[in-house]
């Protein structure tokens, strides 16, 4: 052993009889994220890890547990950036691809439609259709998709009847998640500020995220369902025209659904609920489970 | 008169010192390493107990840098022993 070895052996060894030093030396190896600066320049790579650093020190202590012992380990920063994002997306709904998107707040995939953008036709041709029954000079579509939601939502949460309401609510984005009823460019433009790297905002956008997909894939099935069964396609045509035809705001016309097929009776909240008028009852999607709105 | 309480500045100082350490297994495991030469931190710690380790030193940073944020906000309390240093 030279005598530099011998030197760093013998402060290594002064280190640990000394309490506060040892603490200290603790301290490095195990949170050395407690002395980097907590301001970030974003363009910089280092400070790209750096900042994905204090973020699972704040939030996931597992993660930065694992990172800081491979950085002590040498690793390259390709595969910190893999073992960082693999750690976080165990929370995570929606995936994080890499630590450079970890300074625009916790992901989410905005799941809404765009009917005024020009590409809207092209790109969901069978939407499109659903959507043309609703066009009127007289009256906004998603007033009457409104009406026809909350007609809907006494026959419960589960079942065709949930899943027309939730096609309705994504086609017009009246839904009340935000994920589902605004694109990403509407989420950008309308100021919505991205959720924040807290336990609160991870959990708050894990929820409304998770009730996004869930939302679709039942309008999704609606879809299909128009598209496979002609008389659910009558059905919701005529309930159309019968509240396009109303003579006052305030009528409320006696809107037909046919029973669920697929749902014994006794899955009906109603037991006569092929007759019923609107009422102002929430829509499904609400489920009594709290707003899903994401605030600006 | 000893009343039991602290009597002075130096009083404090002596109960302060005879405050255990805090009993961290990082810190045991920095005590226990073999490391070779030229290593400054354990590498011969299970990772499992590694990761427990920094969960636990986390959670004791939090708890200090509470305790020390609620002393920084603490009211004067009248107090009924002569303790000069503390005089309002």
């Amino acid at each position: 052993m030279n005598d530099l070895w011998q030197m760093q052996s013998f402060l290594v060894s002064s280190m640990k009889a000394d309490t506060t030093l040892a603490l200290a030396n603790c301290a490095a190896w195990l949170d050395p994220a407690l002395f980097s600066a907590d301001e970030f320049d974003s363009d910089s790579e280092e400070d790209d890890l750096t900042y994905a650093l204090h973020v699972c020190r704040a939030c996931f202590p597992e993660v930065y547990t694992e990172v800081v012992q491979r950085l002590w380990r040498g690793e390259s920063a390709l595969q910190l950036n893999q073992v960082i994002c693999a750690g976080l997306n165990r929370y995570l709904v929606t995936p994080l691809q890499d630590i450079s998107q970890i300074q625009y707040g916790v992901p989410f995939e905005a799941l809404g439609l765009d009917r005024d953008d020009s590409d809207f036709r092209a790109q969901h041709p069978r939407l499109a259709r659903i959507a043309d029954w609703f066009h009127s000079d007289d009256q906004e579509p998603h007033e009457c998709a409104s009406i026809l939601i909350k007609s809907l939502a006494v026959y419960g949460e589960k079942g065709i009847h949930a899943d027309l309401a939730h096609l309705l609510g994504w086609l017009f984005g009246i839904s009340g998640n935000t994920l589902v009823d605004w694109t990403e460019d509407m989420i950008w433009e309308g100021g919505i500020e991205p959720p924040e790297w807290t336990p609160d905002d991870i959990a708050f956008i894990n929820e409304v995220q998770e009730e996004a997909h869930e939302m679709v894939s039942s309008a999704q099935r609606a879809l299909e369902q128009l598209e496979q069964d002609r008389g659910w396609a009558q059905t919701l045509q005529r309930n159309i025209r019968l509240v396009r035809e109303r003579k006052k705001p305030d009528d409320q016309p006696a809107l037909r659904w046919q029973p669920d097929a697929c749902h014994s009776p006794s899955d009906l909240p109603h037991p006569d609920s092929e007759l019923l008028p609107v009422r102002g009852d929430p829509a499904p999607s609400d489920g009594g489970g709290g707003d899903h709105r994401v605030s600006g | 008169m000893s009343t039991g309480f602290l009597q002075s500045t130096s009083d404090l100082i002596t109960c302060l010192l005879q405050t255990p350490p805090a009993d961290l297994l990082g810190l045991a495991l920095v005590r226990q390493s073999t490391s070779p030469p030229g290593a400054w931190f354990p590498n011969d710690a299970p990772l499992e107990q590694v990761k427990q380790a920094a969960v636990e030193f986390l959670d004791y940073g939090n708890r200090c840098r509470e305790a020390a944020h609620k002393l920084t906000a603490l009211r004067p309390v009248p107090l009924s022993v002569s303790c000069l240093e503390f005089g309002l």
